[in-house]
C-alpha cells in the first residue's frame, strides 16, 4: 500500500514536473525573441554610428537594460528549467555545489524578504550525491527556513557540503549574526513535517553546533550519496 | 563554395527571421524554414552547407529532421538549437551526427563562431 501511494505521489510530481518544464520552454522562447529584437535594433543602430538618431543615449541605455533583464530572466529559466527536471527522475547524481546552488536561488527571494543573504561555501573537492534531486530540495529549503526562522535580520546563511564517512554531509547554518536555536524540540517538529522525503531520502537531520556553526546538519548516507 | 550560407529552422517565426536578418547584416546569407518537412525541402533545393535546426517542433521534429539531412547529404553540418534543460537532445543528436548543439536563447556572436567551424567541417567533408 505504501509503495502504491508512493508511486501515485511520483507520479504526481512527474506531471508537475513535466507542466513547470513546458513552462520555462516557453518562457525561454519569449525571452529568445526579446534578445534577438533587441539585439536587431542594436545593430541597426551600429549601422551607421555617425548618423544623428534622437535620443541615442536613452535608446543605449534602455537597450543595455533590456540586454541585462533578459538575461536575468534567462538566469531564472534555467532554475526553473532545473527544478521541472529534478521531478523528471527519482535518483539522479548531482553536484554538491550546483545543487546548493540552486537552492539558494530558489530561496533568494524569501530571504530578502526577510533581510537575511543566503550563500554557498563551495566544497573543496568536487563532490557528488546520488539523490532524489526533487525531493532533496525540499528538505534543504525547510532547513532554510528553519534557519532563517531562527536568524536576526542581517544575517547570513551558508549552506556547505563535505564528505563524511559513508556518505556526505550537508550543512545549513547561520555564519553572520546571532542563530536563537531553542531546545531539540523545534527539530522535532521539523523531522515530524518533513518524515516523508527523509525517509525516500534515507537520509538524518540533525541540529549543528559545532565548529562555530550553529544551524543544521544533513547526513546523506553512502547509498544515496 | 566560399561563402557560407545557413538555413535557420525553428516554429517560433519571429525568432528565426528577427535572427536570420540579423545574420544577413553580418553578410550571411540565411535561408529560413518553419518546420522539419520545409526545411528538408530547402536541403533538397538549395544544398546549405550548414543548418541550424531546433530539436523541439511539431511534425517532424529536429532529431528526425536531422537523421534525414545526414542519410541524404552527408556533407551538410547541422546545429542543434537545444532548451536549456534538454542537453541530453544535443548530445544524442551529436551521436547521430549533428556537429554541435547550442541552447535556446542563443548569444548571436557563438552562434556564428559554431557556424563558421560547421562551414569549414563542410568543406572538409568528401563528397
Amino acid at each position: 500500500m505504501k509503495q502504491a501511494d508512493e508511486m501515485s505521489k511520483d507520479r504526481e510530481i512527474a506531471f508537475l514536473g513535466r507542466m513547470t518544464a513546458g513552462i520555462s520552454h516557453e518562457l525561454m522562447n519569449v525571452l529568445a525573441i526579446i534578445r534577438e529584437r533587441s539585439g536587431l535594433i542594436e545593430d541597426l543602430m551600429a549601422l551607421d554610428k555617425k548618423a544623428e538618431l534622437p535620443y541615442r543615449d536613452k535608446l543605449d541605455v534602455t537597450l543595455k537594460s533590456i540586454r541585462e533583464q533578459v538575461g536575468r530572466g534567462i538566469a531564472v529559466g534555467e532554475i526553473l528549467n532545473g527544478l521541472a527536471h529534478s521531478m523528471d527522475e527519482s535518483r539522479a547524481r548531482l553536484v554538491v555545489d550546483d545543487l546548493l546552488g540552486r537552492i539558494v536561488f530558489l530561496m533568494h527571494r524569501f530571504a530578502r524578504l526577510e533581510r537575511i543573504e543566503i550563500k554557498v561555501v563551495a566544497t573543496e573537492q568536487p563532490l557528488t550525491v546520488n539523490t532524489d534531486p526533487f525531493r532533496i530540495l525540499l528538505v534543504l529549503a525547510a532547513c532554510i527556513e528553519y534557519c532563517m526562522d531562527r536568524t536576526e535580520a542581517g544575517g547570513e546563511i551558508a549552506l556547505q557540503g563535505m564528505p563524511a564517512q559513508e556518505g556526505t554531509i550537508l550543512r545549513c547554518f547561520v555564519c553572520r549574526g546571532a542563530c536563537h536555536v531553542e531546545s531539540a524540540e523545534t527539530i522535532l517538529d521539523l523531522r515530524d513535517r518533513l518524515r516523508d522525503p527523509i525517509e525516500r531520502l534515507r537520509a538524518r537531520i540533525n541540529l549543528l553546533n559545532a565548529d562555530n556553526q550553529v544551524g543544521l546538519e544533513l547526513f546523506l548516507p553512502q547509498s544515496t550519496a | 563554395m566560399t561563402q557560407l550560407k545557413v538555413l535557420l529552422v525553428d516554429d517560433e517565426d519571429e525568432f528565426v527571421t528577427t535572427l536570420a536578418e540579423r545574420l544577413q547584416i553580418r553578410g550571411i546569407e540565411t535561408i529560413v524554414a518553419f518546420d522539419g518537412e520545409r526545411a528538408l525541402q530547402i536541403v533538397e533545393t538549395e544544398d546549405p552547407p550548414v543548418v541550424v535546426l531546433d530539436v523541439m517542433m511539431p511534425g517532424l521534429g529536429g532529431l528526425d529532421a536531422l537523421k534525414h539531412i545526414k542519410r541524404d547529404h552527408p556533407r551538410t553540418q547541422v546545429i542543434l538549437l537545444t532548451g536549456h534543460g534538454s542537453t541530453s537532445d544535443g548530445i544524442r543528436g551529436m551521436r547521430m551526427g549533428a556537429f554541435d548543439y547550442i541552447m535556446k536563447p542563443v548569444q548571436i556572436e557563438e552562434l556564428i563562431g559554431k557556424m563558421n567551424e560547421a562551414f569549414e567541417a563542410s568543406k572538409q567533408e568528401t563528397p
